[in-house]
């Protein structure tokens, strides 16, 4: 009895049947997908239907359950798995097949690695300026930084989970080192900062004669601004402060707790770089006698320890380091004339699958080749004999 | 479709083990999922922390939340100093009504009171804007009316507008708005214009019919308290002689008008505009004036660092900002030299081209101008 | 673009506030014969930089009449027929009388109401003259003005239309004072033509001049250059002289050679006359010629199947066309020094050659009648379609291309293999569009091998376009993570790419599987073709109002055309399948016994 179930649900799993339904689900959810992004933002579509397990879609007046690309192609893989190289049978009639099963597992691999083990960013250096940490596009943390000797600060911190999390309840934070509790008590994804005179009944929290408005949440992920409002206590003096921190703040809320210095801010998450990289120059060029651009590039250095060496990054040329890609993404200020002081933006990304594409391309098209090769020299005969 | 049996046995074993785990993780999840939450929210240990070096946080400051976050003058009655027109004009903002943060075209923009649909907003731009006639026809146009004839046109009545007698259209009708994409029906629009050789300004207040006519008086009261926002005890006897200067060859004189110290026009024709303005204290900071610039342009505010990069010359003896803006409408070039007793702002407006070309010839101007003695 | 074409309106208003075009000194001289021969090569052959490149003024003026006028001729006043360099010729020397010919199209006569001018004696669509319209140009460039702050895509297609006009009366007024500065007049604006090279060869200075550039430069103590001043006094004798051909064309052939001879010192003349003669030759057209010509033959053939001659003559026709759009092909990656592919204009050129190349390539191997008749029909097909959309969009067909794009290797490899992979999908859905009307019509009703064979055909073509499609996908990825860090977002027309390559991954592993057969297959292909034309085509109009006009409306109908006629053949496959079922149980012994002949066949073919 076992034994038939577990036959049946390989055979299933393996079935080209099964291959075909995912296939043609997967096709379904692209094509939702691609239309929907014209009513809402990439970033909530690729939420809803490629990084889901299940979603509903609006035709019309009723909704749909389907299943998330994540999903389909989690249950493709499986199929793949066992369909495509092990069950199918080995020949050299397959075997272009079978190494294109393989590209093609190897592709899944890529996105599954990158997808929950990279993290991506940018870095906005004017010509001069140097850093040695990226930052998210829309992660947020919160920092509680306590200021040490010399400059120095020591920041912990709080991670974007925990904001999202504080959205639908009061979240308390402590830890050994921090004489206070910082309690998140609300968040707002998007919100901007008004005069106010008093808290009423239903609107935002008004401290300092300050309040912070929630905004409509801009499909553009990184377009949102977020903002919380947070109290902080000290249990040894049993005082209480609350504060507004907003993404977009000048200065970061500061106060003193057991004799020293402190601040709270909400910020972009920000990630270290195993090297400081300094933008030396940023080069962009124009179509003659035309505003169309032809090339961005930066000039930079990039030290890590005491060595340094100079590096171009342009358009189609990255700079690869240290696990990190660096991407000439953005420049400005739009309105410089020649001889003004630029800016360079690069997006950063630290992604470990990051050349598997490429060799899982080479994969699939060597299997396809060879496939085609033989099927073509096949049909040819074919067909020349029946002419 | 050719597995041997033994090997297909372990594998049927290892199935059943993986199902009766899975199965166990998926019964923790659900129960787990079902827990009822402490309403008082949760508490979690920060785990990361590390040591940053060269830190620029400035712990000593007392900032209050509105410095914190870029939020300038003293409290939310009045116009904050920093909203674009408070500086050219001044007005009573009606009860009930709304101030919203200027657009693009709109110096001054409004909800007025009783439907989130309607809108009142004033609008200023360079010249006759087309005239009356078409200006007219155009509104007309938004509600799906015809256009008038010039004697019906004469005949509107008059109201009150930045001290003159602007021309009053008060009409019903199917709303098309500006894009046609809009259309609601029994929608009203009650209307302003004022239209010089020199600039026309335009006050438009539209929504439902019955939200227009209530706040009808309340438009005409607002409309009439519009007027220029400049300081002109200050300013008017600097205009007859306060500063010495040299006009560059392609500039001409323009008439003065109560806000300025000195008008130009630059270049042939009246497209590009240059004018001089003294305002008493530091007006609300220079960064605040110059993101009002942008924002009057249409652009981003910027930051102070960016403000810090820009290109300085000597303006009435002080170090002066130059600073370029090139907006949707038009560009701008200004030059703002502030200190805590008085602030000289030049400033030159016109289409990009005109203004860029007249660049060189601005920045000789602000360095050729003294304050007379 | 939207910004400097706002900018460029309040230009014009300044413009027609100071003065008009009438405002010449030598007013109302008309020009008495038609340009000469001479003349007409020598201003054509101009070198001028337009859009970043260096390109023949005849190219400039075809698509700047194109622009203009939606077509490329106009007829003067007089009744004379004018080529794009005549009109230029007259524009820029007899701008007095080229107000005067009916130059502007205007689509909907609407636009003319909107801007207070009268529609009288003119037809809804029509083409309006200068000094027609200028009564109305205060308030058609208020208007343009306005309606430029509207986003393009919420733009009605009256304000479009404005917009349009506006930029193109400006285009217009440009040319026409382009030489005012010869007149008399107003030095500051002759910056419509870039004609004139850098004196040096020093590569670094890469901006060619207007004559008022070169006045501009001028400064108060020293004049201009001796070999600048010989090119403006070459300008002012040609205003000289425009009324006396001999003499104008002594003076424009010496200006003409002072100007190339400064061009190819830098060497950017050498690919001018090429493109001169490639729009001379235009070896497009005469390919479309040559595919209606096989189309033909291949309809008449349809009457007479099995004559011989009909079909020599389809196959040379066909061969003599893909010839010429594979010159085509060629000389466009010579004059640009690119890939085949890099702009929409040219992926179709590309997509019809590899399409057509395949089909002939499936006939030499079967010779069935049925792939080169594809071939004629998808040649002629994808030649409207190119002539259509260069006709709407009404740019150079040549660009120059924007930084990401401005990669010879990744032109080569992905844009080349997605292309290659558009174009199999579309002769899978041809030929599998052919078997669907072919059964319903009872093509080759006892000859099951004959369908098999063609059936066998679009699979194989399938598989030939899986392999593009889905390398050149992958590639498309890689491209994105060497310039953006990002293999895959979900973009549409990613999405789109991916669309084909997963829709003919079903049809090769529902074929495998036994869900498709010969018939399925078929129906299958002849629905991918939509799909490829949605990633092609589609995506672009993805959240495009459907209030526009024009380019966009232009395509739209195109591409609904396009589905609506590739879903009839797959709903027509349905009821051949439906009227086959039915016959299948009214004579079940016939269909045993078909069946069997089939596999007998398969057997002794495999």
């Amino acid at each position: 009895m076992v034994r038939k179930i577990a036959r049946g649900v390989l055979t299933v799993a393996s079935s080209l049947a099964t291959c075909c339904v995912l296939l043609v689900l997967l096709g379904l959810l692209t094509w939702l997908g691609t239309l929907e992004q014209t009513r809402t933002g990439l970033f909530e579509v690729q939420r809803k239907y490629f990084e889901s397990f299940i979603l509903f879609h609006d035709f019309g007046r009723f909704s749909i359950p389907l299943p998330g690309a994540n999903l389909v192609m989690c249950l493709l893989a499986v199929n793949l798995a066992v369909g495509g190289f092990v069950r199918i049978r080995k020949s050299w009639a397959t075997a272009g097949v079978i190494v294109t099963h393989v590209g093609i597992a190897m592709l899944l691999m890529s996105a599954l690695v990158k997808h929950n083990w990279s993290s991506d960013g940018h870095v906005t250096l004017y010509e001069g300026q140097s850093a040695d940490h990226f930052e998210s596009y829309f992660r947020w943390e919160l920092a509680v930084i306590e200021q040490l000797d010399g400059g120095r600060v020591r920041e912990h911190l709080v991670p974007h989970e925990r904001i999202e999390e504080a959205q639908r309840i009061p979240v308390s934070l402590n830890a050994a080192d921090i004489p206070f509790t910082v309690q998140i008590e609300s968040v707002s994804k998007n919100c901007r900062p008004e005069r106010a005179q008093s808290t009423s009944a239903h609107g935002p929290v008004v401290i300092d004669g300050v309040k912070l408005v929630p905004r409509e949440v801009d499909a553009r992920a990184e377009a949102n601004i977020a903002g919380a409002c947070v109290s902080i206590f000290d249990e040894q003096t049993g005082t209480r402060r609350r504060a507004l921190l907003w993404g977009a703040e000048a200065q970061p809320f500061t106060f003193v707790a057991a004799g020293k210095a402190w601040a709270v801010s909400l910020r972009k998450e920000r990630y270290a770089m195993p090297f400081a990289i300094q933008l030396a120059r940023f080069n962009k060029t124009e179509h003659p006698g035309t505003n169309m651009p032809r090339s961005f590039e930066s000039e930079v250095q990039v030290a890590s320890g005491s060595s340094s060496r100079d590096v171009k990054i342009s358009m189609n040329e990255p700079l690869r380091d240290g696990g990190l890609v660096l991407y000439q993404a953005s420049w400005g200020p739009s309105n410089a004339r020649p001889g003004d002081r630029l800016f360079s933006t690069f997006a950063v990304v630290r992604n470990p699958a990051d050349q598997w594409p490429l060799a899982a391309c080479l994969v699939i098209a060597a299997g396809l080749l060879f496939h085609f090769v033989r099927k073509l020299t096949r049909y040819v005969k074919l067909e020349m004999r029946a002419a | 479709m050719r597995i041997d049996a033994p090997d297909e046995e372990d594998r049927v074993r290892e199935l059943k083990w993986r199902c009766a785990a899975w199965g166990a993780v998926g019964a923790c999840v659900i129960v787990s999922g079902c827990a009822p939450t402490p309403a008082a929210g949760t508490s979690h240990r920060i785990e990361q922390s590390r040591v940053v070096e060269n830190s620029r946080i400035d712990f000593g400051s007392r900032a209050t939340h509105a410095e914190r976050f870029g939020l300038r003058g003293s409290s939310n009655a009045l116009p904050p100093v920093d909203d674009a027109p408070a500086q050219q004009f001044k007005w009573t903002t009606p009860k009930g009504w709304t101030e919203l943060a200027p657009a693009t075209m709109r110096v001054a923009n409004f909800k007025p009171a009783g439907d989130e649909r309607a809108e009142c907003y004033v609008t200023m731009l360079a010249g006759d804007a087309g005239g009356l006639t078409a200006n007219i026809n155009r509104w007309r146009g938004q509600l799906s009316l015809g256009p008038l004839s010039a004697a019906a046109i004469e005949a509107l009545p008059r109201a009150t507008l930045f001290g003159s007698q602007a021309t009053l259209v008060e009409w019903q009708g199917k709303w098309q708005g500006m894009s046609g994409a809009e259309a609601r029906d029994d929608w009203a629009l009650t209307g302003l214009l004022l239209i010089e050789p020199a600039g026309s300004l335009f006050v438009k207040m539209t929504g439902p019919s019955a939200t227009v006519a209530a706040e009808r008086e309340a438009f005409l009261a607002f409309a009439a308290s519009f007027g220029s926002g400049a300081q002109p005890t200050h300013t008017s006897e600097s205009a007859a002689s306060g500063f010495e200067f040299v006009t560059p060859a392609t500039w001409r004189r323009a008439p003065d008008r109560a806000s300025r110290a000195l008008s130009f026009w630059a270049g042939d024709g009246e497209a590009v505009e240059c004018y001089v303005t003294v305002l008493s204290g530091e007006a609300g900071g220079e960064l605040a004036n110059v993101n009002r610039w942008r924002g009057q342009l249409g652009l981003a505010p910027i930051a102070q660092t960016d403000l810090d990069q820009l290109d300085s010359i000597t303006l009435c003896g002080r170090p002066a900002k130059i600073v370029d803006i090139d907006g949707a409408s038009g560009s701008m070039i200004g030059v703002t030299c502030m200190n805590s007793t008085r602030s000289v702002f030049i400033k030159m407006t016109g289409p990009g081209e005109l203004v860029r070309a007249q660049r060189s010839a601005l920045l000789t101007f602000a360095a050729s101008l003294q304050e007379a003695q | 673009m939207s910004t400097i074409l706002r900018r460029l309106c309040a230009v014009a208003i300044a413009l027609i506030a100071t003065a008009t075009i009438h405002a010449s000194p030598l007013q109302h001289e008309h020009r008495e014969q038609p340009w000469t021969p001479e003349i007409l090569e020598s201003f054509g052959s101009l070198p001028i930089q337009d859009g970043g490149r260096i390109k023949p003024l005849s190219t400039y003026a075809g698509f700047t009449l194109l622009r203009v006028s939606g077509k490329r001729s106009v007829v003067s006043a007089s009744g004379e027929k004018l080529d794009p360099v005549a009109w230029l010729l007259d524009v820029v020397f007899f701008p007095e009388a080229a107000i005067d010919t009916p130059t502007f199209l205007v689509t909907d006569s609407d636009a003319i109401v909107a801007i207070g001018l009268s529609t009288d004696g003119k037809r809804k669509r029509d083409r309006w003259t200068y000094a027609e319209l200028q009564p109305g140009m205060p308030r058609l460039f208020a208007l343009a003005h306005e309606y430029e702050s509207i986003e393009p895509k919420l733009r009605s297609s009256q304000q479009q239309q404005i917009v349009d006009l506006a930029s193109n009366v400006f285009s217009f007024m440009r040319l026409a004072r382009f030489l005012d500065f010869a007149r008399g007049g107003d030095t500051k604006d002759g910056g419509a033509l870039a004609l004139i090279p850098p004196a040096n060869t020093d590569p670094s200075v890469t901006d060619w001049a207007t004559p008022g550039d070169l006045i501009a430069r001028v400064g108060p103590k020293q004049g201009l250059a001796e070999a600048d001043s010989a090119v403006i006094s070459g300008f002012i004798t040609l205003v000289e002289k425009r009324t006396d051909p001999g003499a104008f064309a002594a003076a424009l052939a010496s200006l003409r050679d002072r100007l190339v001879a400064r061009a190819t010192a830098r060497g950017e003349y050498e690919h001018i006359q090429l493109e001169r003669a490639y729009y001379a030759f235009d070896p497009i057209q005469w390919s479309l010629a040559a595919f209606i010509a096989a189309f033909l033959t291949v309809a008449v053939s349809w009457l007479r199947p099995k004559s011989r001659f009909l079909w020599l003559s389809n196959v040379t026709l066909t061969s003599i066309a893909t010839v010429l759009l594979a010159i085509a092909i060629t000389l466009r990656c010579i004059i640009r020094g690119r890939p085949p592919v890099s702009t929409l204009y040219e992926t179709v050129l590309f997509v019809t050659a590899t399409g057509v190349l395949i089909a002939v390539f499936i006939e030499w191997v079967q010779r069935s009648r049925v792939a080169i008749g594809t071939a004629a029909a998808l040649g002629m097909i994808g030649l409207f379609v190119a002539n259509g959309y260069e006709t709407l969009d009404k740019q150079d067909t040549m660009p120059s291309l924007v930084a990401v794009l401005d990669t010879n290797f990744w032109l080569a490899t992905h844009v080349t293999a997605i292309t290659i992979g558009y174009s199999a999908g579309m002769l899978a859905a041809g030929l599998a569009s052919f078997y669907l009307i072919g059964k319903l019509f009872g093509w080759k009703r006892n000859d099951p091998a004959a369908r098999r064979s063609l059936a066998r055909t679009v699979y194989g073509v399938l598989c030939f376009a899986v392999i593009f499609s889905t390398v050149g996908t992958i590639l498309g990825g890689i491209w994105a993570n060497e310039s953006w860090g990002r293999f895959w977002g979900w973009d549409p027309k990613e999405n789109g790419a991916l669309l084909i390559v997963i829709s003919q991954l079903v049809i090769l592993h529902a074929r495998r599987g036994g869900f498709l057969r010969d018939h399925g297959t078929c129906a299958a292909a002849a629905f991918g073709g939509t799909i490829v034309a949605f990633s092609w085509w589609g995506v672009n109009l993805l959240g495009v109002g459907l209030h526009s006009y024009g380019f966009t409306s232009g395509i739209h109908t195109s591409l609904w055309t396009y589905y609506g006629v590739q879903w009839s053949i797959v709903a027509l496959g349905g009821i051949a399948w439906l009227r086959e079922r039915a016959a299948a149980k009214k004579v079940p012994a016939a269909t045993v016994e078909l069946a069997q002949q089939c596999e007998k066949k398969m057997r002794a073919a495999a």
